[in-house]
């Protein structure tokens, strides 16, 4: 029996593990699927990792580095090349792989660190053929950092996501021609050092309010048609512009990849993909914690580390009987119409001896503007932003005396003037 | 010399493999795609008909009736996905009424087994989550779902392993007649038969004219789809048809084999081979989807395709001897429910052939066909396997659970294949929502090293749907 059995070895299962470790849980184990343990960092051989967190810019593969050393001066375990395909609300392991096959395993906590997976095109219903040349920028990515091939000669990026615009840099370095980057909204969905650095820098177009209208090819694409849309995002008819390309990498949204979640009936939110979790990352079902990007996508993998060394302790002291988790007292965080989502959802009344810091992502882009928090006594926080940006995750700390007598805490956006 | 020729593989083409091969034949099947089942038979409905919707008396009719029965044995022994779900024709006006009574009355004629009307109440009970107002609809409780591409490549394989040739990526562009025989080239490599069958689908008028045949006409029309996520499956049962009107038939709704939800298709006239997707065919079944089921979620959209129906204007089948070359059989305007009737299709044309020509059934017929779906054995299956091969134990796609094992069995298989989709056709690689995002690399890096080639000249589908285009400069 295991104190604690991390699923995922990305930067999420890497820090909830040492977390938990490093807070007393005795037995704790890593499972990953892939041959390595560092996830999605593996591939992101770019600059602009642990700027927060370490103070230092690294590569993906150095950041991921330091967090394998630690996992492995710890003493954790770890199972490599090792697919989880089940988990039950009692809290029963299923795994294989090809050394031991068929492998049951129980654990007390169980940290859902799983990551994300990258929207594809079928989400998007892009007109026109269905030949090759159409890819997620992740997968180029992985082709082209990891396994040393390229995907095309004439690339046209759709969605201006951080992974897109990592791999326009990416690909023109490599010798492809760029030719734009499309965008449906009005402004970009990457971080704004992404696109000075990976566009603007190489002369590559991004065409905001546009996208790809038409997909040309008989086996492999041979020309799209992209267009101009309207605030509403429809299509503006006689705006086509036509790019003789040989490829599209979409970077169009990820989405966490909860399928284990919904087998151990963790209560899943609609508007992050990710599970409920309270305040000390714990799901719906009690004793399974979750962080990182299976949990809510995060821009910054500092914040994932950050996330999952709450989700790695409160693990280890469930595993070791010190946390009591009664459902019964809980505030509910709730969020206004501006704002996409907030994690956690919820607080425990048991849990107020510490400030909460509170996740969250905006529907659409504020100039200037106040994040309000509100408890129901009417006592306020005011944050003043000078802009805030759906692609940039805001966190803020509400300190512990706000949540005391109420039942409900409400975060809210309002615009300067109104 | 062989005996028969059959140039197309598509599901017609396969099913007369399959019927032929059964008999003392030298055959030969040539296609000119990298596969199997590229033609409209990869990209339909998936639906057995019950055959109350043909016209009375005709081919279409009786064929698709006699398919619907055949078909189930054949899939037992050849282990492909069938459910029978049954379907339902939902009406809501006494118009509707009208039209759902007329099929029935046909289904009675064309003797179509466990068909009734059944009211609202009946209705709701067998599709609760049927948006309201729907008064009545006819039952068939015959229909079933199939997954068509492993029913062409379940009868290909099992035509191969009874001796049967498969000749892939050969167009046939040149047939000369002899006097009691026939060449057939593709302009490098003749092959010389006693007869040929044209099943070439989209294809046939042009192979005809290589032979200064054709006394019919054919036109293409065209459907698309939206292919739905797992998730939106459980909201139908059956397939749903709207009742035909004016407008025509409007799309369908049907949970696919493989537990997908299949909304469409659409209906415009088009070319032979145009299967793009339009945003006017996308719009029309977005418009339709929610005034039948308002759960469905279109933005549960893992997929969009579409494939092209040769309808013939005598609007029947074509399936005869031609009266001015001997032993050339034609099988042409194979339109919907062309999958439904494959199979009698085929019995159809080894009737025609044994006309003129002894069969002699085959001492032994190998009729089995076995395949591993790790991902629903049970947990000790799942161990002993594991045990006995550890390629079951590495799962390459995530989304469907699927096993390296799995993978190469599809790669040992008697069809020689070399592109990700051919896996994702016997596997179900890809299949699932990240549609090969994750897989598709690995699935990739399987094939190269099971099949010795370069990674470079793995294509994602047909042959020049290539995946990767050069090698990076590795630092230099
Ligand atoms: C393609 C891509 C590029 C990115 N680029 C950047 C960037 O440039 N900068 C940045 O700050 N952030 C980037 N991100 C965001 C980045 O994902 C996060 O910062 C961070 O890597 C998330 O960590 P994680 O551990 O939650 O997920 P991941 O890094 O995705 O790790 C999840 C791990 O879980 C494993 N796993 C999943 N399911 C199972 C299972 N069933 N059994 C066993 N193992 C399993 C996976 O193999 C993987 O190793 C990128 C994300 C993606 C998808
Ligand atoms: C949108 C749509 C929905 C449908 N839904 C249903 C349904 O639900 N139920 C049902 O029963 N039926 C349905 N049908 C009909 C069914 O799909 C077809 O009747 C059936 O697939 C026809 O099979 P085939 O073998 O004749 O044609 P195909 O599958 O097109 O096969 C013809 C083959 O011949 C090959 N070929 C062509 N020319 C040459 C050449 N010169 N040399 C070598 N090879 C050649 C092609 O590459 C192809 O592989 C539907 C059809 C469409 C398009």
């Amino acid at each position: 029996m295991y104190d604690v059995i991390v699923v995922g070895g990305g930067p999420a299962g890497l820090g909830s593990a040492i977390s938990a470790k490093q807070n007393g849980a005795k037995k704790v184990l890593i499972i990953e699927r892939d041959n390595v343990l560092g996830g999605i960092l593996n591939q992101c051989i770019h600059n602009g990792f642990g700027l927060h967190y370490f103070n230092e810019e690294l590569c993906g593969p150095e950041y991921a580095d330091r967090f394998i050393k630690m996992v492995k001066e710890n003493d954790i375990e770890i199972l490599l090349d090792t697919m989880v395909i089940e988990i039950s609300d009692n809290k029963e392991i299923v795994a294989i792989n090809n050394q031991q096959g068929y492998l049951k395993l129980a654990a007390k906590s169980i940290v859902l660190a799983m990551g994300c997976r990258e929207r594809a095109a079928g989400a998007i219903s892009i007109p026109g053929n269905r030949c090759a040349g159409i890819m997620s920028a992740g997968s180029a990515q992985y082709f082209i950092n990891k396994q040393g091939y390229m995907v095309g000669k004439k690339v046209v990026i759709l969605g201006s996501g951080d992974i897109g615009l990592i791999m326009a840099r990416r690909l023109v370095l490599e010798g492809a021609q760029v030719l734009a980057c499309v965008e449906i909204m009005p402004y970009s969905n990457g971080l704004v050092r992404n696109v000075v650095q990976c566009l603007n820098d190489f002369d590559i177009p991004l065409l905001l309010s546009h996208t790809i209208t038409k997909i040309i090819g008989k086996n492999r694409v041979e020309k799209i048609i992209v267009s101009k849309v309207d605030e509403n995002r429809n299509v503006i008819i006689g705006s086509e512009i036509e790019f003789d390309c040989d490829t599209v990498l979409l970077s169009v949204g990820l989405i966490p990849e909860n399928e284990l979640s919904k087998k151990a009936n963790v209560d899943i939110d609609k508007r992050t993909n990710g599970a409920i979790v309270y305040d000390n990352m714990e799901t719906s079902v009690s004793g399974i914690f979750s962080c990182g990007n299976v949990l809510h996508v995060h821009d910054l993998v500092d914040h994932v580390t950050l996330e999952s060394l709450q989700a790695g302790k409160y693990a280890a002291l469930y595993a070791m009987n010190q946390t009591i988790n009664s459902e019964n007292k809980t505030i509910s965080l709730k969020v206004d119409a501006n704002i996409g989502y907030c994690v956690p959802q919820k607080v425990r009344l048991t849990n107020l001896n510490e400030d909460k810091k509170i996740s969250f992502r905006v529907k659409k882009k504020f100039d200037s503007c106040t994040i309000i928090i509100t408890n129901a006594n009417n006592q306020e926080i005011k944050i003043n932003k000078p802009y805030l940006l759906p692609c940039e995750m805001q966190q803020v700390m509400i300190k512990k005396e706000l949540f005391e007598n109420c039942d409900e805490i409400l975060i809210s956006i309002k615009e300067k003037g109104e | 010399m062989f005996d028969v020729v059959i140039i197309g593989s598509g599901v017609v083409g396969a099913s007369i493999a399959y019927e032929l091969s059964k008999y003392k034949l030298n055959i030969c099947v040539v296609e000119k795609e990298n596969d199997v089942s590229l033609g409209a038979s990869r990209a339909n409905s998936g639906i057995i008909h019950g055959g109350y919707d043909c016209v009375e008396n005709s081919l279409m009719a009786k064929l698709n009736v006699e398919g619907n029965i055949l078909v189930h044995q054949i899939c037992k022994d050849l282990d492909v996905p069938l459910k029978n779900i049954g379907s339902l024709v939902i009406g809501k006006n006494d118009e509707d009424k009208q039209v759902i009574n007329d099929l029935y009355n046909r289904g009675i004629n064309n003797n179509v087994k466990g068909i009734k009307i059944i009211d609202s109440k009946q209705l709701y009970q067998l599709e609760p989550n049927l948006n309201e107002g729907f008064t009545c609809a006819l039952y068939c409780e015959s229909a079933s779902i199939i997954s068509p591409w492993e029913l062409c490549i379940a009868q290909i394989e099992c035509a191969i392993n009874n001796g049967c040739k498969l000749n892939l990526n050969y167009e046939v562009t040149e047939i000369v007649a002899h006097n009691n025989y026939y060449t057939v080239s593709n302009g490098e490599n003749s092959i010389d038969t006693k007869m040929i069958i044209n099943a070439s689908g989209a294809g046939s008028i042009k192979i005809d004219e290589l032979l200064d045949e054709c006394d019919y006409q054919c036109k293409y029309v065209k459907g698309e789809y939206y292919l739905l996520d797992k998730n939106q499956s459980s909201i139908v049962n059956h397939v749903i048809f709207q009742t035909p009107n004016k407008n025509g038939k409007g799309i369908l709704i049907t949970p696919t084999v493989h537990n997908n939800l299949l909304v469409g298709p659409t209906a415009t006239n088009t070319t032979s081979d145009d299967t793009s997707v339009s945003s006017d065919g996308l719009q029309i079944i977005a418009k339709q989807v929610n005034n039948i089921y308002k759960d469905i979620n279109l933005r549960e959209n893992i997929r969009n395709f579409a494939g092209v129906r040769v309808r013939s204007l005598k609007k029947d089948f074509i399936i005869k001897e031609s009266t001015k070359n001997k032993n050339y059989f034609i099988v042409a305007g194979i339109a919907s429910p062309g999958l439904s009737a494959s199979v009698a299709i085929a019995k159809k044309v080894v009737e025609l052939v044994s006309v003129n020509n002894q069969l002699q059934q085959k001492e032994t017929f190998i009729n089995t066909r076995k395949v591993i779906r790790f991902n629903e054995l049970s947990e000790n299956e799942k161990i002993d396997l594991i045990n006995k091969d550890k390629n079951y134990g590495r799962i390459v796609c995530r989304c469907e659970n699927i096993s390296e094992g799995e993978i190469i069995n599809a790669l040992n298989g008697p069809i020689s294949i070399s592109s990700i989709d051919a896996i994702k056709r016997r596997c179900n690689t890809g299949m699932g929502r990240c549609q090969g995002g994750f897989c598709g690399v690995k699935v990739m890096e399987i094939i190269a090293k099971h099949q010795n080639i370069a990674i470079e000249n793995i294509t994602a589908d047909k042959k020049g749907s290539y995946i990767i285009s050069n090698v990076t400069k590795k630092g230099v």
